[in-house]
């Protein structure tokens, strides 16, 4: 106890002392060693413990000259230049075709404002009408585009809850919940609302967690009905094996909104109806609330596959299923697809192709979320997309996709060419940094 | 009835989940990376810790001091071994990331200058040993050894002996161009047990049989030495942890700190504390 005391003291004259006394503490140490008090390793050891000390204080403090916050901030973004084709056919038409140029520019930073606090922002191309895409299109005379806030945030990451790993934010964030691929929900979709986020390491293969969100839909708040979604998103992420690995949840996506208007900037593909309610005719309500269960899997193989090399790293077989528990009829749909290549598209090289058939009825989900691409993003769709993702370099790939989609509905009852069929072919070019 | 499907789901799902390994079979993993000079330490005493302490698993890599150091500054490694302290654009690039490295020093080395043992050289002074390694003597009769022509084996420039070596014995001068770089201590040594008009460098632990060790300004090196601070080609050897250490880290690092450890750290031929 007595050596700990001394040991203490030693240090702190040490640091306090900093650079200018460093030769007599290496004195008064050297006295320590001699009668006894201390060992020669453990003198060794205080001085060149205290000496790195001081010169992690004094380094460290000529960082400190720029506020720590500037100091912390992480910028990043992405430069995608896309070519689309379209081709729909519509109610009047045979099918239109479309060509179109688009760019999307993001830039976010990030920063750590004090200990367990972060401020987000982010902007990027896009209308603020049109939460599910912030491409713009070339041409018009070399217009001026707009610049949106994509998203703006306040986070909270304590550490008194460790082990298990806690994130609470709020504002308009990053999607916090887990999707095979982007397809139930748009991958440009940033809620509104508060998250919190619960992850907790099982083991070091394994790893349980919990994402929560409370999202505002509408403009409608506080009125006597609010147009509120909640989800729980349970989930867990397992290595099964050495080279199995396995990521699934089950999603409640909560939303009562049957009786209240139509959601701004939604494409209308659930069953509304005129309002008859208290004499308000022009208002489109819901007729049904979005109480949507969603399980999701994802299952993936690392070579060797099973003891066997067959060319690429990584294949996995994904699933979703969605069944709306408050929608009496075509309220369900599933995603099903395989992912081959690379896990991730990282680097040079590095490539990824993706398919996946989707079949989502009139009511299994909301309609402010689905994929765009995806027959616009609409719900009462089916088909199929495919992506290659093909490496560049370490920051930068060319993907193209191929979406073939069309309405579950028939407009006309024998005619298959009434379901109006869609196709979207896009080519994009992108890098990040 | 769709309620009740839903339940039979849920609960499949959360029986999926409590099909994963129990949190005490490995509740707690360490990675430890860096010094190669380091690593015959920690590579022991995992393994004599992970024996005692079967629900820690530990992670021991090499790959320099540098690379232990950087991967700390990323924080993906819990220890990084170095056996060279922490450079300022480190610590600043630490303190950047909200890092604050904490040096645990685990034991000390002393930097051997080797030769072949058919060589007559009996000692050198440290400004010798400078104008061998820089160049300015290229000769053994120039510094009182035999043979002609000084064959000078180096560690490679990002090994932790290798910058120490920069600033103990060369004042920051470079290595002569010429040297004969190599990956390991044990390579060194091997390369030195094989030439005889070769002078090269190693850690403490590395001096055998095959080589010959030489005083530097007329003080052998040894534990005695090197703790005593006499010697001046000694270093302390560190553990860098991202503040204090704790829960399982903690107990290792206090592990190697323990007679049992410093017992290791002898063994593998460096300077116990203890």
């Amino acid at each position: 106890m007595k050596k700990a005391t001394l040991l203490l003291g030693v240090m702190g004259m040490v640091l306090l002392a900093s650079r200018s006394y460093a030769g007599e503490m290496e004195i008064l140490v050297q006295k320590l060693v001699d009668k006894g008090v201390l060992t020669q390793g453990e003198g060794a050891q205080v001085l060149a413990e205290t000496k790195e000390e001081a010169r992690k204080e004094v380094a460290q403090g000529k960082a400190a000259n720029i506020p720590q916050w500037v100091q912390d901030i992480k910028f990043k973004g992405d430069f995608r230049n896309r070519y689309q084709w379209d081709k729909a056919k519509s109610a009047t038409t045979t099918g239109t075709e479309e060509n179109r140029d688009r760019i999307r520019v993001r830039l976010g930073a990030e920063t750590r404002v004090i200990e367990d606090f972060k401020v987000g922002l982010g902007i990027a191309t896009g209308t603020t009408t049109d939460p599910k895409s912030t491409n713009v299109t070339l041409g018009n005379g070399f217009s001026f585009k707009n610049i949106i806030l994509d998203y703006g945030y306040g986070q909270y990451l304590p550490q008194w809850t460790a082990p298990v790993d806690t994130t609470f934010t709020a504002g308009k964030f990053k999607n916090p919940f887990w999707e095979p691929i982007n397809a139930l929900v748009d991958p440009d979709i940033n809620p509104e609302g508060a998250a919190l986020q619960l992850s907790y390491n099982v083991n070091p293969s394994a790893n349980v967690f919990l994402n929560y969100g409370f999202l505002y839909l509408g403009d409608t708040f506080p009125k006597s009905k609010n147009q509120l979604q909640n989800v729980i998103q349970p989930g867990v992420s397992w290595s099964v094996l050495d080279n199995v690995k396995l990521k699934s949840t089950v999603d409640f996506w909560l939303a009562e909104v049957k009786g209240q208007t139509q959601i701004a900037n939604t494409p209308g593909t659930n069953t509304l109806a005129r309002n008859s309610d208290q004499g308000r005719t022009s208002d489109i309500v819901y007729q049904n609330d979005y109480n949507s269960v969603v399980p999701k899997l994802e299952l993936g193989f690392t070579e060797p596959f099973f003891g066997y090399n067959l060319g690429f790293p990584y294949f996995a077989v994904f699933g979703e299923y969605m069944d709306n528990m408050s929608a009496s009829a075509k309220g369900t749909g599933w995603i099903a697809g395989f992912k081959i290549g690379n896990e991730k598209v990282a680097d040079k090289y590095q490539w990824q192709l993706v398919y996946d058939h989707r079949i989502i009825e009139r009511d299994a989900f909301l309609d402010a979320y689905p994929d765009s691409d995806f027959y616009g993003g609409k719900t009462n769709v089916g088909g199929n997309h495919v992506s290659l993702n093909f490496g560049l370099s370490k920051n930068s790939w060319l993907a193209l996709s191929y979406f073939n989609t069309y309405n579950l509905t028939r407009l006309t009852a024998d005619s298959e060419s009434s379901r109006l069929p869609a196709q979207v072919i896009q080519a994009d070019w992108n890098i990040k940094f | 009835m769709k309620k009740v499907i839903w339940l039979a789901v849920i609960a499949v799902f959360v029986a999926a989940g409590s099909c994963v390994p129990a949190a005490s079979a490995a509740t707690n993993k360490i990675v430890v990376e860096g010094s190669t000079t380091v690593l015959p330490i920690a590579q022991k005493a995992a393994e004599v810790f992970m024996s005692k302490n079967p629900a820690v698993d530990i992670s021991v890599r090499g790959g320099g001091s540098g690379v232990g150091i950087a991967s700390l500054i990323d924080g993906t490694c819990d220890i990084g071994d170095s056996s060279r302290s922490m450079k300022d654009a480190e610590l600043e690039k630490a303190g950047q990331r909200g890092k604050s490295p904490k040096a645990n020093v685990i034991s000390m080395d002393g930097i051997a200058v080797i030769v072949n043992p058919s060589n007559g050289l009996s000692a050198l002074t440290k400004q010798q040993l400078k104008e061998i390694f820089t160049g300015s003597v290229s000769k053994w009769s120039d510094v009182g050894g035999t043979g002609d022509k000084i064959v000078v084996v180096s560690r490679d420039s990002s090994s932790g002996t290798f910058e120490a070596f920069g600033a103990l014995a060369l004042d920051g001068h470079k290595v002569r161009a010429d040297a004969l770089m190599q990956a390991s201590n044990q390579a060194v040594a091997s390369v030195i047990a094989k030439t005889p008009g070769a002078i090269g460098y190693v850690g403490l632990g590395y001096i055998n049989g095959e080589v010959k060790a030489i005083p530097i300004n007329g003080v052998e090196p040894s534990k005695e030495t090197v703790l005593s601070g006499k010697y001046p080609l000694s270093r302390p050897l560190f553990m860098y942890t991202n503040g204090a250490p704790q829960g399982a880290t903690k107990a290792f690092i206090d592990f190697i700190m323990s007679d049992d450890g410093q017992k290791i750290v002898d063994e593998e031929g460096f300077v116990a504390l203890k």
